[in-house]
């Protein structure tokens, strides 16, 4: 296992170092943190955990959660998220896309045991991805960024 | 000239309907039609049905459709569970049934929705659920059907009434055949329960 980890890291060194090419860009990410006012922020760490040291591939942004809440017209709702409608959370993130690929909102609620996600990837696909009642420790943090990763990444290009 | 342009010019001068001319059979033997004949016991009844449907498993991976699946659907679904089955899960992986639908289908529309019902006995005989809902096929204009995939899922643990885990897929076409991120995920959830 740990030879198999030294070789992805050789691997993913040496990818790292090759000129990239003209046109050639890294995917934009916007990472927003929807729970209310900034809270569980040990959370949201772990889930950055997985971005970073992967520059290369992924330029991650950062952004809490009362822009997205006031664009989708619930500034003072501190409910779950997932409980807006659609068309509310699509006229949100479609208002912050500029320059950005893939957009993963993420409320994570550790005393209640809950994880809700809504990942845009970047061919603007939807995925609501909710986890109850389990704990949210700092493997299920790297979990959340891992899925985050591998979601935001479909349709992406270059 | 070119082998390429001699074998065109014998093509195109080549005189279609003879070409075309059936080879006369050397006898003309009767053709028997054998029907099918389905024995009785090929249907399943119930009582095999109900046994089936209570083999125990650490998983059981349940299968929601309304129309048949198309055989790339089948295939999705088949690869999903040999991946799981060879991460040393044992897994059964079967059609929901009508009781089975009705219990799990409230919870793939909404967030807050509540089960539908109690739980079905044939679903007390795992570890874990993995219910996967797939669409019926959209149809394309000259008559092709096109898989929409995974649109669905859900995962419960032994004996919970509610998911521990739900995806809700919005824009199905970009998760078609996306068997491997889905057993991915199924094997990310499934190990970090087995650990708890």
């Amino acid at each position: 296992m740990r030879r198999f980890a030294f070789v992805m890291l050789a691997l993913a060194s040496t990818l790292a170092a090759l000129p990239a090419r003209a046109g050639d860009r890294p995917l934009e990410l916007l990472l927003v943190n929807m729970s209310p006012r900034g809270t569980h922020p040990d959370c949201m760490r772990n889930v950055q955990r997985v971005f970073r040291g992967r520059d290369a591939d992924t330029n991650l942004h950062r952004l809490g959660s009362d822009r997205v809440r006031d664009l989708a017209g619930h500034g003072r709702d501190d409910r779950n998220f997932l409980l807006f409608e659609r068309d509310e959370l699509d006229a949100a993130v479609a208002a912050l896309r500029t320059n950005i690929d893939a957009i993963a909102l993420v409320d994570c609620r550790a005393e209640e045991g809950r994880v809700s996600m809504w990942i845009s990837a970047s061919n603007r696909g939807v995925a609501r991805i909710e986890l109850t009642h389990t704990v949210i420790d700092e493997a299920r943090g790297e979990w959340i960024g891992r899925t985050i990763a591998m979601h935001a990444w479909i349709g992406f290009n270059p | 000239m070119r082998w390429w342009t001699t074998a065109l010019v014998l093509l195109v001068g080549c005189d279609s309907s003879e070409a075309r001319t059936p080879t006369p059979e050397p006898e003309e033997a009767p053709v028997e039609v054998i029907a099918p004949s389905v024995p009785e016991e090929v249907a399943i009844d119930d009582e095999a049905r109900a046994e089936v449907n209570n083999e125990t498993h650490d998983v059981i991976m349940l299968v929601l459709h309304e129309e048949p699946l198309l055989r790339s659907e089948q295939r999705v679904v088949s690869v999903i569970a040999e991946r799981i089955h060879m991460r040393g899960f044992d897994i059964g992986l079967r059609d929901a049934t009508e009781e089975e639908a009705a219990f799990v289908s409230p919870q793939l529309e909404s967030a807050e929705a509540e089960a539908g019902g109690p739980i079905p006995s044939s679903l007390t005989s795992a570890s874990q659920i993995i219910v996967v809902r797939i669409p019926p096929p959209r149809e394309l204009s000259d008559g092709q059907l096109a898989a929409r995939g995974i649109a669905g899922v859900l995962v419960y643990r032994h004996g919970e009434q509610t998911p521990y885990f739900r995806s809700i897929v919005d824009d199905i076409s970009a998760w078609r055949n996306a068997e491997d991120v889905w057993s991915g995920w199924f094997l990310a959830l499934l190990r970090s329960e087995a650990r708890t």
